[in-house]
């Protein structure tokens, strides 16, 4: 003989209201995650080109001043060296050549430092080595920056994978209480009511796991 | 009071007690109907939103690849053209100027050392206003001398603003996608209220007419999700 199973309308007419609300919370979690996957992925990838800019130009300024740095060694150290060698006179008129191109070479440290901002009384090489530990710094805390949002964005991206996951367990408990409905029989509607449930918990689980663990 | 207002109010009390007159059923039906409708609009204009706010932030990277691209060639124009000119065209005037100082100013110079200084006087001259020739696009950023005051910050700032015209800024894209998934957010917030509309109704379905509270805060909160569903329409 077969049992009526009348009391079950209840209990699953509140579970499929769960279920509704559960997988509006766990697409929530989903929509909440995959937008800070997606732009914790974009910021990074936008900061990579960033960096990258950055370095280039910072390559090209200091490549700039260095050669302007060479440039104007080169001179000093001819005309010093010149200047040495003639000993303060020589028949080719090379003594007085060196001494213009030591004050060449002074006016044009000076003119040079202006130009590219250096700051007065650091000798080039000395400022050339503070921008560049400078600019190594900077990019490291780029670097940092640039790695921590990736790793965000896998986490995030966990974390709406769980979600989905989430989703799709609370998509079958839906279906499992349907069945459950359409069984006429009270004991096998009970068994698969509690598997329905089950996959409920499941699901709330997952939504648990993706909004707080990771 | 107005025959208008008397029309919609007598409308309103129709209503009311139409639906007052039909059976607990149809009314949970109704309610079920009105959150379905409102779950279809508000699920699809989500996913618009995060659609839309999604593609903004990929096309600020591809704004931000343009924009360094142009800057990146600026900057090469300037350290690796413009610099170089002009650091050989101050070589040049400066060497000239100081032969010609030293020729003018120091005394017991031979006659030898008079024929140097004047010849490479001569040469760095001439040098310098061959160099001056190729340096006449950026005249503008010399002093009135043209040699001995470059303003390299100028230049620069000036090539990277041509370099980038016309092209977005890849922040504002990106804050346009951020407004984008607030909005997201907020219809994600409505269909939460959604789904706890078809709880309230599930419930009221298991306790029965006795508890027609429960249809009623049902609803309010189907209200709530309108109200929601109307704002994040005007705003924006």
């Amino acid at each position: 003989m077969t049992e009526e199973a009348p009391s079950l309308r209840g209990p699953l007419a509140v579970l499929g209201g769960v279920v509704a609300v559960l997988a509006a919370l766990l697409g929530f979690v989903q929509l909440n995650a995959s937008r800070h996957s997606d732009r914790a992925a974009a910021e990074g990838t936008r900061l990579a080109v960033a960096i990258f800019r950055d370095t280039t130009a910072a390559g090209g300024r200091l490549d700039m001043k260095g050669m302007l740095l060479r440039r104007q060694e080169q001179l000093m150290t001819n005309a010093s060296g010149m200047h040495l060698l003639t000993g303060g006179g020589s028949p080719s008129g090379l003594a007085a050549l060196s001494v213009a191109d030591e004050h060449a070479a002074k006016r044009l440290g000076r003119l040079w430092q202006t130009m590219t901002g250096t700051p007065p009384g650091l000798p080039g090489a000395q400022a050339l080595r503070a921008e560049q530990a400078a600019f190594k710094a900077r990019t490291d805390t780029m670097v940092a920056h640039q790695n921590a949002l990736m790793d965000d964005a896998d986490r995030y991206g966990r974390k709406a994978q769980t979600a989905a996951r989430g989703l799709l367990l609370a998509a079958i408990a839906g279906a499992v209480f349907t069945l459950a409905g359409a069984i006429r029989e009270r004991r096998p509607a009970r068994a698969v009511l509690g598997a329905g449930v089950l996959l409920v918990i499941a699901a709330a689980l997952a939504g648990v796991v993706a909004a707080f663990v990771y | 009071m107005s025959p208008e207002a008397a029309r919609s109010g007598s409308r309103l009390q129709r209503w009311r007690r139409a639906l007052s007159g039909t059976s607990f059923e149809v009314r949970v039906a109704v309610l079920l109907a009105a959150a379905a409708i409102v779950a279809g609009v508000v699920g699809a204009r989500r996913d618009d939103f995060a659609g839309g706010a999604s593609g903004d932030w990929s096309r600020a990277v591809r704004v931000e690849v343009k924009r360094s691209l142009a800057t990146t060639s600026a900057d090469q124009l300037v350290y690796g053209t413009i610099i170089p000119n002009v650091a050989q065209l101050q070589e040049a005037t400066v060497q000239a100027k100081a032969y010609l100082a030293e020729l003018g100013g120091a005394p017991g110079l031979t006659g030898a050392e008079r024929d140097a200084l004047g010849v490479r006087a001569r040469i760095e001259y001439t040098r310098s206003i061959a160099l001056a020739r190729t340096t006449v696009a950026d005249a503008r950023y010399f002093g009135a001398d043209h040699y001995s005051r470059f303003d390299l910050g100028r230049a620069l700032l000036d090539e990277r603003r041509d370099s980038v015209r016309g092209l977005e800024d890849p922040v504002a894209v990106e804050k346009d996608g951020d407004r984008f998934s607030r909005f997201s957010i907020a219809d994600g917030v409505a269909e939460i209220l959604v789904a706890i509309v078809v709880l309230l109704a599930s419930v009221a379905v298991a306790v029965g007419a006795a508890r027609p509270a429960v249809l009623r805060a049902g609803a309010g909160v189907l209200v709530v999700a309108v109200a929601i569903l109307v704002a994040v329409e005007l705003a924006q």
